[in-house]
């Protein structure tokens, strides 16, 4: 996968993934995502404009991204995201943790 | 939802759903019976029936099994909270619903386009009045429940929970590791959601962040999700559909606790273990108790533990397509065992064979076949066990059906049922429906008397019904007993006279027993009027036509005002039947062995002796009773019927109904015969049951009997009519008497009293000799007067073309012939001479045999005309005082019959007074006390019988001396025993002229002395 688009938009770091969250690209966004965090990212905002799907690992991965923020007191959103992935991400009541909004 | 949703899966749903609804019908009347006392057991068991039935439907789509389940479960539940009392009414509408649940769950394919509203409605009333109102929950009250992993909650509100609930929803609490369940599987937590949403709500879900870890960590090889799930699917259904684990899906209980499925693998069981328990959130904390026990209160009283829904262990039915739900039978999976082995043992067994085969080694041969055939009866047994099914499968249904017909009735019966687990083959089982039902409606509409009336008659008000199986010896009998009224059989009888199924002629000949046999007449229904139960069409010929097919008998046994049973006897199986083989012309046929009663070989010396014509019907005699013939060959049609002169077989056999002889040319052996239907295109051949293999590989025909004898016209009336009551039977029937009929002219029909008869000749006109105005033949190397009817009676004359027989008399010691022409014919019937229309000299007057006027002689004119000396006895005065000369009392009925006494008596030159009954034979002997020197007695005569006439004899005094000679056409030990018994010096069977005149004698001389006899000879 290509490698996602990271913009700083004033406070906010806009991480837009190139394409799916499943297993096979996890492990690449986990460590473009590891040294955004700890480069002092606070305000994290995934755009998942393009991507369509998110299988378990990505899950994981979003939830990852949402533990590391909570620990220093960051604030995580979504943004862009597709039906599904909204459906899903509200199905798992993660909206009860952080924002997410759909296109 | 699961791809994998195949048929497999709603076939084995719609098999549960129809154990689950028969076991219902028993439990509802269970419930009915206990009244307010409900057990709860069996509420839950009928309970959970119908919500797993919904369970399944709606998650199957179909809709209207599931709102019927639904409603009906409502009702359920406000029972088995006690908010309802179950009476009979409530019974009767959740009958009634399960009746369309049934019917919906036959026909679910089209089950959504049925309609099902008047029992919704009719439910929801029921329902609506009674719940309570003003019980509701309010939306903040939390609840939380507990996950299996420690410490986690799952919040929602009772609020929640309780819709969720509603429509008979289970909720589950599913544990799901995303990474591990999902992605492994190659699918995505969205797809199984969907799945989730498509049967269900998914009212909560918490995921476990913690065990995610932050981005520094290693990514985790889990992670848990937690969702709380309410569904309609059953916990059977719910792992397969869920495609986890047992033990990561729990059931969460109405008191808040969850129950793991299983602890492990795929298999409901649902263990009592409580994991969690319901947490109560700070804000309530204080009222614990309302949280708890609210959701109980609306849903009914706390679910106890459901025992584990009763599945044999052993086996699951196997998979059939739907259309044909009985096709599929449940088998112990030790008999699949069992069956295996064998089967193992056959090859076993060929590879023997084959190998002695392939060496010549004959020793070797016979030991392979002996395995094979050891082997071979080993598994017929157990092939045959693996088509038993308790009768009780059948016996079920019964104990609904009573219960409706008593309430229709307005009757009180109570039904017993025993010997459920009776096997017996699945077809017979099958078969056995329709008949059974029909004689259980019998029994209840016709049989058990409204309470009034029992309780007139002396009797509990409460009607019962046996219904009952026993094994008897290799056969299966089924009874169905009431202690009702009764079959009355002389109502049987005029009924089926009204109708015109059997003549007046034939009824007079039969037993009680005979006679209560009619019902299964087509057409004859003991049912007075046609009820909403009974006379709907389907006879009781229905139920024995039925009972035929399946090999079975049925008995009846009746006792007026007391009740009556019907007997089913049955085989065990249908399928193995071992059978007589019988063969005309080379050709091999098969006569089921239930059917043989008896095997005749009729010497082709006694063919004339034994086999005669009644009624244009080959007759034979069988101890004294006359069965029907068939000739095998005639009824099929086949070439090269017997001659009539060689010795035949004759192989009798019963068609349960009736019994008829089948000639044979010959007979084999019995052999066990595989039954294999006859094709489509024979459907309509009566004539056979089936074709079977032979061992030589050659095709057997199974000969149907009752098919047979149908075909030719023949049936159980005319049979019954044919067959001689035998001595038992006669108590019961009135008077009959035997006559010989033969033609005098063509066309002039004549009789006389067989007993009379002592032989009868075919003559040549030309053997008859006219000498000295006299015409006499050879007979035995002497001269033997010859009459005719003409010589007195202005009768038409005997014709050359006719076949002239003479019929020999032995009357006062020597012998007359009497020339008559064929056909010959006998007849038994209850005589009644009309004695004046054509009463001539030679002529007691005329009767109607048969439909046809029938002249009847009187020998005695006839002898007295050819041997005037002999007539003489009869016309000459008696000289001399009265007393002198021995007087007999004739106490006859039958005015032939009188008049064949007296004359009898007068030939030997006694006196005769004679008097119609018993009275007026006692007034005479009462006038005349010092003149009778005997007294001849019929013993069935109106007023007063014989017996009473001798009782009053012997109990005068004056007479004790006097001989009393009872005549009788009964002449069963018993009656001679109750006639000794009375009085009589003399037992008689009516009429031997020549014994009776030898008594007469004997008994004159015994009391007068011979002189006084002979004073009047």
């Amino acid at each position: 996968m290509t490698e996602p688009i990271i913009t700083q938009e004033q406070e906010k770091t806009v991480i837009q993934p190139a394409g799916d969250l499943v297993a096979a690209n996890v492990p690449e966004l986990r460590a473009v995502l590891r040294n955004t965090v700890s480069a002092g990212a606070r305000d994290v905002v995934l755009d998942l404009r393009n991507t369509a799907m998110v299988d378990s690992s990505g899950l994981g991965l979003v939830i990852g991204i949402y533990n590391s923020l909570e620990k220093v007191a960051g604030r995580l959103a979504v943004i862009h995201a597709s039906r599904d992935v909204l459906q899903l991400f509200q199905t798992m009541r993660m909206h009860q943790r952080f924002a997410i909004s759909g296109d | 939802m699961n791809p994998n949703l195949d048929d497999e899966l709603i076939q084995d749903y719609l098999a549960e759903c129809l154990e689950h609804l028969a076991r219902i019908e028993n439990d509802l009347l269970a419930i009915e019976q206990a009244g307010a006392d409900i057990d709860e057991q069996i509420v839950n068991q009928v309970f959970r029936a119908a919500h797993s039935i919904k369970g399944g439907a709606g998650f199957f789509g179909l809709n209207k099994i599931r709102e019927l389940a639904h409603k009906i479960e409502n009702v359920l539940d406000l029972i088995r909270s006690r908010q309802m009392v179950p009476q009979p009414e409530i019974v009767s509408m959740l009958l009634m619903s399960f009746d369309k649940l049934h019917e919906l769950v036959a026909n679910h394919r089209d089950s959504n386009q049925a309609d099902i509203a008047e029992f919704v409605v009719a439910l929801t009333n029921l329902t609506v009045n009674h719940l309570e109102p003003g019980q509701k929950l309010s939306v903040d009250e939390n609840v939380s429940i507990a996950t299996p992993t420690p410490g986690r909650l799952i919040q929602t509100t009772a609020l929640d929970l309780k819709l969720a609930r509603r429509g008979g929803k289970c909720i589950y609490l599913v544990e799901y590791d995303l990474i591990h369940d999902i992605e492994r599987r190659g699918k995505t937590p969205l797809d199984v959601f969907r799945d989730l949403m498509k049967c269900g709500t998914m009212l909560e879900t918490v995921v476990d962040f913690e065990s995610v870890g932050t981005l520094e960590d290693a990514p985790s090889v889990k992670l848990m999700l937690e969702v709380l799930y309410a569904t309609v699917l059953e916990p059977d259904l719910i792992s397969q559909v869920l495609d986890l684990p047992g033990n990561q899906v729990h059931v969460l209980q109405k008191d808040g606790s969850s129950k793991p499925l299983s602890e492990s693998g795929h298999a409901p069981v649902l263990a009592a273990e409580v994991l969690a328990k319901v947490e109560v959130p700070a804000k309530v904390a204080e009222v614990p108790a309302t949280v708890a026990e609210a959701p109980a209160k609306v849903m009914g009283a706390p679910q106890t533990a459901p025992p584990p829904p009763a599945k044999p262990e052993t086996a699951k039915p196997p998979v059939v397509p739907q259309s044909a739900p009985e096709a599929t039978i449940r088998l112990n999976v030790s008999l699949l065992d069992s069956l295996m082995t064998l089967a193992g043992e056959l090859v076993l067994s060929r590879n023997q064979l084959n190998e002695s085969l392939a060496h010549s080694d004959q020793r070797g041969i016979l030991a392979g076949a002996q395995r094979v055939s050891l082997a071979t009866s080993e598994l017929q047994a157990v092939v045959t066990l693996t088509r038993m099914q308790p009768v009780g499968n059948l016996f079920g249904k019964f104990p609904r059906l009573v219960r409706d017909l008593a309430r229709e009735l307005a009757k009180d019966i109570q039904l017993d049922v025993e010997g459920d687990d009776v096997e017996i083959d699945k077809t017979i089982l099958e078969g056995l429906s329709d008949p059974l039902t029909h004689m259980m409606r019998n029994a209840a509409d016709h049989g058990i008397e409204l309470p009034a009336k029992r309780t007139a008659a002396g009797k509990s008000p409460t009607g019962k019904i046996l219904l009952k199986a026993c094994h008897q010896a290799g056969q299966v009998v089924i009874e169905i007993g009431d202690d009702g009224r009764g079959l009355d059989p002389e109502k049987i009888a005029a009924s089926t006279l009204a109708k015109g199924l059997v003549t007046r002629e034939q009824l007079q000949g039969m037993s009680d027993r005979d006679k209560i046999a009619l019902i299964f007449l087509p057409g004859v229904s003991t049912a007075e009027k046609v009820t909403g139960t009974s006379g709907r069409g389907v006879g009781m010929d229905v139920v024995k036509t039925n009972l035929d097919r399946l090999g079975g008998k049925v008995e009846i046994e009746s006792a007026p005002g007391r009740g009556s049973t019907f007997r089913i006897k049955l085989p065990l199986t249908l399928a193995i039947i071992p059978s007589l083989l019988v063969s005309h012309g080379g050709q091999r046929y098969a006569i089921p062995q239930v059917n043989v009663g008896e095997l005749i070989r009729i010497p082709a010396a006694q063919l004339g002796e034994r086999v005669g014509h009644a009624a244009d019907a080959e007759v034979l005699t069988v101890r004294d009773r006359l069965i029907p013939l068939l000739h095998l060959a005639e009824v099929l049609g086949l070439p090269g019927a017997g001659d009539g002169n060689q010795a035949v077989n004759v192989v009798l056999v019963n068609t349960g109904t009736f019994e008829y002889g089948l000639v044979v040319e010959n007979l084999h052996d019995t052999v066990e015969i595989v039954v294999k239907p006859l094709g489509r295109h024979f459907k309509g051949v009566r004539d056979y049951a089936g074709a079977t293999i032979l061992g030589d590989g050659r095709v057997a025909l199974i000969l149907d009997v009752a098919g047979l004898a149908e075909r030719t016209g023949l049936s159980s009336g005319q049979a019954q009519g044919l067959s001689k009551p035998s001595g038992a039977e006669l108590e019961s029937a009135e008077e009959r008497q035997s006559l010989l009929v033969f033609q005098n002219a063509p066309s002039e029909a004549c009789a006389v009293p067989i007993e009379l008869v002592s032989r009868i000749e075919r003559v040549r006109p030309e053997q008859v000799e006219n000498l000295a105005g006299r015409r006499t033949m050879q007979y035995q190397g002497a001269s033997i007067p010859l009459v005719m009817l003409r010589d007195t009676a202005a009768v038409g004359e005997l014709s050359e073309a006719q076949r002239w027989v003479v019929v020999i008399f032995e009357i006062g010691g020597s012998a007359l012939g009497l020339l008559a022409a064929e056909p010959l014919d006998m007849v038994e019937v209850v005589l009644k001479i009309d004695q004046i229309t054509l009463r001539q000299p030679g002529l007691a007057g005329s009767a109607v045999l048969k439909g046809r006027t029938t002249l009847i002689l009187n020998i005695f004119e006839l002898a007295g005309n050819a041997r005037p000396e002999w007539g003489a006895a009869q016309s000459t005065p008696i000289h001399g005082p009265e007393a002198a000369c021995p007087t007999v009392l004739v106490a006859e009925d039958s005015d032939f019959f009188r008049g064949q006494i007296r004359r009898l008596i007068e030939a030997v030159g006694y006196r005769v007074l004679d008097a119609e009954d018993g009275q007026a034979a006692w007034e005479i002997l009462d006038r005349h006390a010092g003149e009778i020197t005997l007294v001849a007695t019929d013993v069935e005569m109106p007023r007063m019988d014989g017996l009473s006439l001798t009782r009053q004899i012997r109990a005068d005094g004056r007479f004790d001396e006097l001989p009393i000679i009872a005549l009788s056409s009964l002449a069963g030990e018993e009656e001679i025993a109750r006639g000794m018994a009375a009085g009589v010096s003399e037992y008689q069977v009516k009429l031997d002229p020549e014994e009776f005149v030898q008594s007469v004698r004997k008994a004159v001389r015994r009391n007068t002395g011979d002189l006084a006899a002979e004073k009047c000879s």
